[in-house]
């Protein structure tokens, strides 16, 4: 089986790897050391495995390593600022005390910055489609919604419905 | 990881025959959101794969000078919700999209993935069905046009061959103009029952057209061809009342641990009643 070489912008880093053809993008991102990446149920169901793709969230155990081939990927590690602050959401999420077993959080903090980053006001309802990729079997979800509602409140970005 | 051998990224339609042929144990892959998921549960055995992703003219929507409505095979769902094309000239299907699966599978999920592999997932199958959809077919030789029913004949053994690829979807005109649409989904225990149906209202508001598209569990999704006849022709009022006798006698219902045969007839008619009913209420375009 013959390794193929990708060339991609990994948390603001570029890098070039050497991959096979049945890895996956999570199996790679984990291969570097960026175990924020969660393998679960390696089916997309999960989200666990929640990466940004050039801005946008996808399911990294469903999606082959040599696709990401010139693409830009956000992973957990690569939120931190410079400085080591970590993200409004992050704290959110520690105010509201969303991390249980925290097996869940970091794909479901990506989605929720890929959210805030769009500019544009949710509503509950909205958030909750939004997060519906995620499963949290701590049964954490209110507190982790409530998280993400936090923020965009604090941005005025919420919407009553 | 994957078992995959080898894969190729070709950036034309001709160029993707052209590996399918080079390597007849290849299969296709779009967003994979379905195949990866199988191949990890070693549905399928070693495979090389043939990754259309890099395709661009396969991703196009625009409209033909007849004003029928072509769809490139990997439109994500989510394109296809954004698409203001889709919303205006078909705003069912716009709004079948943004509610299958979760917004990140709706992103990798392409059109062309959900009717090329129905069951048992396919939500699309059925909607396009009663559209009357027709399928361009690209092989190593030539291009041909399939009527979207003929994917899922005989078990859907019968086409298109391991090395043609799905390279547009057409609607055409006459399905979208002066027609009324209802898909509806049953899968409150176990297994889904699914339907769509199709109403083109002639003279005095009688049925000239009626296309009926129904996926059973465990089966492929199939038209009603003998019932759809009998009820063209038929005041609103006549077909209601004859669908439920006519409908049973069409569909053939597997054996399911989780919903019996009866069953699945029963909850095929009411639905169908309820769509036609909703239909005929609406009141929608007359000849």
């Amino acid at each position: 089986m013959s390794l193929q070489i990708i060339r991609c912008t990994i948390n603001g880093q570029e890098r070039e790897l050497a991959v096979e053809p049945g890895t996956s993008l999570a199996e790679a991102l984990r291969g570097l050391g960026l175990l924020s990446v969660k393998e679960g149920c390696q089916a997309g169901e999960c989200g666990a495995c929640t990466v940004l793709l050039d801005g946008q969230s996808i399911h990294s155990c469903i999606y082959l390593a040599v696709w990401a081939n010139g693409k830009s990927i956000l992973t957990l590690e690569g939120l931190k600022a410079p400085e080591g602050a970590l993200h409004p959401l992050q704290q959110a999420f520690i105010k509201e005390a969303a991390a249980h077993c925290g097996f869940c959080n970091p794909g479901v903090i990506l989605t929720g910055v890929e959210i805030l980053e769009e500019g544009r006001s949710y509503s509950l309802a909205e958030l909750r489609q939004r997060l519906s990729g995620h499963a949290c079997t701590c049964g954490g979800q209110q507190n982790i919604l409530h998280a993400l509602a936090s923020v965009l409140q604090a941005q005025g970005l919420l919407r009553e419905r | 990881m994957f078992d995959i051998k080898k894969t190729t990224q070709p950036r034309s339609l001709e160029e993707a025959v052209r590996a399918l042929v080079a390597d007849p144990s290849s299969k296709c892959i779009a967003g994979g959101t379905d195949m990866l998921p199988r191949l990890h549960r070693r549905e399928l055995g070693s495979c090389s794969l043939v990754s259309l992703g890099n395709i661009q003219e396969l991703k196009n929507i625009s409209e033909t000078e007849e004003s029928d409505l072509l769809i490139g095979p990997l439109c994500t769902c989510q394109q296809l919700t954004r698409e203001p094309l889709l919303r205006r000239r078909l705003p069912l299907l716009y709004q079948v999209f943004s509610q299958i699966a979760s917004p990140p599978i709706r992103r990798m999920a392409t059109i062309g993935g959900n009717i090329c592999r129905p069951l048992p997932g396919g939500d699309l199958a059925v909607l396009l069905l009663a559209l009357d959809a027709r399928l361009y077919i690209q092989g190593p030789a030539s291009a041909r046009w399939l009527p979207i029913f003929q994917l899922y004949q005989e078990g859907g053994k019968l086409e298109p061959q391991p090395w043609e690829i799905l390279g547009r979807i057409l609607i055409p005109r006459t399905s979208l103009e002066n027609n009324q649409l209802k898909y509806t989904k049953h899968n409150s225990s176990g297994p889904s029952i699914r339907l769509a149906l199709r109403l083109e209202r002639g003279e005095e508001g009688c049925i000239k057209t009626l296309r009926l598209a129904i996926a059973l569990p465990g089966q492929w999704p199939c038209t009603q061809p003998r019932t759809e006849a009998a009820l063209r022709g038929l005041s609103p009022a006549e077909a209601l009342e004859k669908l439920p006798q006519l409908l049973p006698k069409d569909l053939s219902p597997l054996h399911h641990p989780q919903i019996d045969r009866s069953s699945q007839l029963q909850v095929a008619v009411e639905l169908s009643r309820r769509c036609l009913t909703k239909l005929i209420q609406e009141g929608g375009p007359r000849a």
